[in-house]
């Protein structure tokens, strides 16, 4: 048997839920007899080490969806995303990206509408805390700018910044879940949007303002100043926009994830 | 294409460097380490930990490069496999060695994946000259693309292959000599095995090349009596220690530190771990030169 056909039927093994039996035995005729312990019970250490390892990943990358859902739920969602997506990268740091798709999808979830939220939340968070490094604006960069310049400034958000929008109370329910206390799941009267982002090394998070959040949004589109007081139109009357853009301004420099 | 050339050993036999006692770098003992400045001599980085665009890991990265030694050892290098050489891994890893200017660079001695899957777990291969020639060639590959040696480790197994020609230690000889490569030698893998595969340690010990040993790795282990597990969530077992005794007295000073990947203690244990290390090598020592 070639190397290759060798890697090819072990890895199938080890994939293979333990009840296939069919992929067990196209390998376990390879391995030799030793000791005390079958060629099945060897094969199996492997079967659950390469399972328990990515539910370990699952663990550590979600760790308060396991405990909003409950065991019933969440290991089958964990053992069906481990079928459904295995690894195709060096780095298992990026083994979880596609569950807070998959979950929409599960049977048992796809209706579960704070399990769906939470977990695109604690993704965000985790993609966040590795995103790349960059220089935030100085508090005092505004002073600097020319008068003429301004309707055409545009701004970039910082790697990693990021805004969701959560028609539950997912953050304050996170929130309870971390601190290991029963949280109060409601549903919002109107959704709320969310932003995260990295402050140096520290991922904070925020709910925003309907205006804030639009113009975020805008500022992610690539659009500049002009385009943003416009927008300010929809909620602030004229003689005020400036104000309210300065100020919403000021306040992404403070908290630095403008780049 | 990379064509494998052969290159002369950096280090000439007896004039290994020898950086003392260290202990892997994890991120429970980040904050701990640099507060007490404790008495660690060098550090080992899981590299694929820093394998990352930026945030936290790479900062204290470079808060530890600056007052350790550092080894960067690997999980994903994927040597044996037969797949094609994954060069955005290499290309990725090297970037992070000329950052990082680690005192050497070591993965396994095994494959973790095949048809471009993943197990991330570290897997066996029969020792046969099927294999001695796809894992060496491999690696001159890989040495030639990071431009320095590295070391390969041994790794724990709990199957072996009816196919196989020869034994472990005969079939890491043979891989490294072709290779010209250096060995991370892991004690507590070695005491795993001689217990799955029922032989004695002390061979293994005896039947690798001396000159080729860079570096030791010291682990916990999980002893389920008719087999073990390497799970290095537990201290250091007895006989592994035994074990660490006789190969100081057969390979002189090596490079040695403690894995600890689950279960953390508190700093302080493990800090008291490598003193009973450097105390086990200071007896070694003493013993032979006798």
């Amino acid at each position: 048997m070639t190397l290759k056909q060798l890697q090819s039927d072990f890895i199938a093994c080890i994939y293979a839920e333990q009840t296939d039996k069919n992929k067990e035995n196209n390998f376990k005729h390879l391995l030799c007899e030793e000791g005390k312990i079958t060629p099945e019970q060897r094969i199996s250490i492997y079967q659950n080490a390469y399972r328990a390892r990515l539910y370990g990943v699952i663990d550590s990358d979600f760790p308060c969806l396991g405990k909003l859902i409950g065991d019933d739920l969440y290991h089958p969602l964990c053992s069906a995303y481990i079928n459904a997506y295995p690894s195709h990268q060096p780095s298992i740091n990026n083994f979880c990206a596609h569950l807070p798709e998959f979950i929409r999808y599960f049977d048992s979830l796809k209706n579960h509408t704070i399990a769906i939220e939470l977990c695109d939340f604690e993704w965000q968070l985790r993609t966040t805390f590795n995103a790349k490094n960059c220089k935030a604006l100085a508090v005092d960069y505004l002073q600097n700018i020319p008068g003429e310049k301004w309707p055409t400034l545009t701004f970039e958000l910082s790697h990693g910044f990021a805004l969701k929008y959560f028609s539950m109370n997912t953050v304050e329910v996170w929130l309870a879940l971390k601190d290991d206390t029963t949280p109060e799941i409601k549903k919002l009267k109107q959704a709320q949007t969310w932003m995260i982002w990295r402050q140096e090394l520290v991922t904070q998070y925020r709910s925003v303002e309907v205006d804030e959040a639009c113009l975020l949004q805008a500022i992610a589109d690539g659009h500049n100043f002009q385009y943003l007081c416009e927008a300010l139109l929809e909620w602030w009357p004229e003689e005020q926009v400036p104000e309210r853009a300065f100020q919403l301004l000021q306040h992404w420099l403070n908290l630095g994830f403008l780049t | 294409m990379l064509v494998p050339t052969k290159k002369q050993l950096p280090y000439p036999c007896n004039q290994k460097p020898f950086h003392g006692f260290g202990l892997g770098l994890r991120p429970e003992y980040y904050h701990a380490i640099l507060d007490q400045e404790p008495n660690i001599d060098w550090l080992e980085i899981i590299s694929e930990n820093y394998l990352v665009e930026g945030g936290k890991p790479l900062y204290f990265l470079d808060l530890f490069k600056e007052r350790y030694p550092i080894a960067m050892h690997g999980v994903s290098m994927n040597i044996a496999s037969t797949d094609p050489l994954n060069m955005d891994y290499l290309n990725e890893l090297k970037q992070l060695i000329e950052h990082v200017q680690p005192i050497w660079v070591s993965d396994h001695c095994c494959w973790t994946g095949v048809n471009s899957h993943n197990t991330h777990d570290l897997l066996p291969l029969p020792f046969h000259e099927e294999s001695i020639q796809h894992i060496s060639s491999r690696i001159r590959q890989i040495q030639d693309h990071l431009e320095r040696p590295i070391l390969i480790e041994n790794l724990s197994s709990y199957l072996s292959f009816k196919d196989s020609k020869m034994t472990e230690w005969e079939f890491l000889t043979s891989v490294c000599e072709e290779a010209d490569c250096y060995l991370l030698l892991d004690i507590n893998n070695i005491y795993v095995n001689a217990r799955n595969h029922n032989f004695d340690p002390l061979d293994y010990i005896k039947g690798v090349p001396q000159e080729r040993v860079v570096q030791h790795h010291l682990a916990g282990h999980s002893d389920h009596g008719d087999y073990i597990i390497d799970t290095h969530d537990a201290s250091i077992a007895a006989p592994v220690l035994q074990l660490y005794k006789q190969a100081v007295e057969h390979f002189g000073p090596v490079s040695v530190m403690i894995e600890r990947d689950d279960n953390f203690p508190p700093l302080e244990e493990l800090l008291t771990e490598l003193d009973e290390v450097r105390s086990i090598f200071n007896v070694a020592q003493d013993e032979r030169k006798l």
